[in-house]
């Protein structure tokens, strides 16, 4: 692993080292952190599970793009290209302490890719295992009252490069990167409101690395019908993700079609039944702000199965 | 010798009346934890999914026979097996474990 600068020139290297060795020492000796629960599907929410308790996701997510942007208008494009990322990932969940969590995200990941050249359709794809990441969230902060609970979270995570990103469409990023957050929630019988912000610090590999990102998130969730404990229950949220990255840089040069900045927007639905939960949601990119030219996105969707035990 | 037996008998009863006398008055101090049912005030209660937890944390208990929930009203009732005890710190740490926080705690009769 590289412990170099990525994506932010303001930053001084030193302090950036210092950060990631912190991360990684966090990580080693305390190992907290997971997701769970109520919470958004593309960000993370506070809520950690109980105890002792176990977590596992089966998750299946897929992005479309097919939409060639240039300096943040859409183009015409001659190549008719269009990219497709589907991944399917297991997660397991535990719960350290009740204010701690840990969460192992193995992805397998199938990409594909066509565009029309001289008149004829080309295809390639590539498919693996992806960058397996590990995440911890740490409560700080809860407040309870009757039928409400208001909570704040740490979380940091890795992610590690177990991806091969040497074939033709690249499985993982090669390197080892991080992610650090900070994560609110206020959720009640009737009402969710969560909020997180993110930063996920990409370093480099192979002369080559991604541009650090920053995630701005947020979710309005809305309970229809009060159930009680022993019945099915639905959740319906509308989550707004907000994404600002940095340019890849390759031999220390960045490259000018990578980077923006992206607002996605989209409905979700959390249906459960005592610990089991089945969840899913769609998000549309509402603002694609991108440098260069780049393809941009369509949609993205993402469907769960989460059962606690 | 003889006079050591007398001595000896003496004590023995004497233990034997402390028993009689101290075991009904240490089961008199630890009534209000033998019921059949507790009912305990839980806040921080959202939703059925994340309240698994605090069911699974309360069966846990040495004693717990049956759990039931109430979310809106943000009460966990567990009914004991007849003779055992439940105390009430183990019931707030179980609820703590599950990440709520407990308030008040009635021992009573079971619900039916």
């Amino acid at each position: 692993m590289a412990l170099k600068l990525s994506g932010d020139d303001c930053m001084g290297s030193a302090v950036v080292g210092i950060i990631r060795i912190f991360f990684v020492l966090f990580i080693i000796f305390m190992w907290p952190l997971a997701a769970s629960a109520h919470e958004p599907l593309f960000s993370l929410g506070p809520r950690t599970i109980y105890k002792g308790g176990i977590g596992i996701e089966f998750k299946t997510g897929l992005l479309s793009k097919s939409k060639l942007f240039q300096n943040g208008d859409e183009i015409s494009d001659a190549k008719d290209q269009a990219a497709t990322r589907l991944v399917f990932s297991s997660e397991i969940i535990y719960g350290v302490t009740r204010d701690l969590a840990i969460t192992a995200q193995i992805p397998v990941v199938y990409r594909r890719f066509e565009e029309t050249i001289s008149g004829i359709r080309e295809k390639r794809s590539s498919s693996g295992l992806g960058d397996v990441s590990l995440r911890s969230k740490t409560r700080f902060w809860r407040r309870d009252t009757l039928g409400v609970q208001e909570s704040a979270a740490i979380i940091l995570g890795i992610k590690l490069p177990t991806g091969d990103e040497k074939v033709a469409l690249p499985l993982g990023s090669g390197s080892t990167d991080f992610l650090f957050g900070l994560t609110a929630a206020h959720e009640g019988r009737r009402l969710y409101l969560f909020g997180d912000l993110r930063y996920k610090l990409n370093t480099e590999a192979n002369n080559r690395s991604q541009g650090d990102v920053f995630f701005y998130d947020a979710a309005l969730g809305f309970r229809p019908v009060l159930t009680d404990y022993y019945r099915p229950d639905l959740v319906l949220l509308l989550e707004m993700n907000g994404e600002i990255g940095r340019k890849d840089k390759f031999l220390g040069v960045s490259n000018a079609n990578s980077g923006g900045e992206i607002l996605w927007v989209g409905p979700n639905f959390l249906l459960s039944y005592r610990n089991l939960m089945l969840k899913g949601g769609v998000r549309f990119p509402v603002v694609q702000d991108l440098n260069g030219t780049q393809l941009a996105a369509d949609y993205e969707g993402v469907v769960a199965v989460e059962s606690h035990y | 010798m003889m006079k050591t037996n007398i001595n000896f008998l003496k004590g023995v009863l004497f233990s034997l009346m402390l028993t009689l006398i101290i075991l009904p008055l240490s089961q008199g101090a630890f009534a209000q934890e033998k019921a059949e049912g507790i009912s305990i005030r839980v806040d921080g209660l959202t939703c059925p999914f994340c309240t698994y937890g605090l069911e699974k944390k309360l069966k846990r208990l040495e004693g717990a026979e049956k759990i039931h929930i109430d979310i809106d009203k943000g009460i966990a009732h567990i009914q004991v097996i007849e003779g055992k005890n439940i105390a009430e710190k183990d019931l707030k740490q179980a609820v703590e474990d599950a990440g709520f926080t407990a308030r008040e705690i009635t021992y009573g009769p079971a619900q039916p």
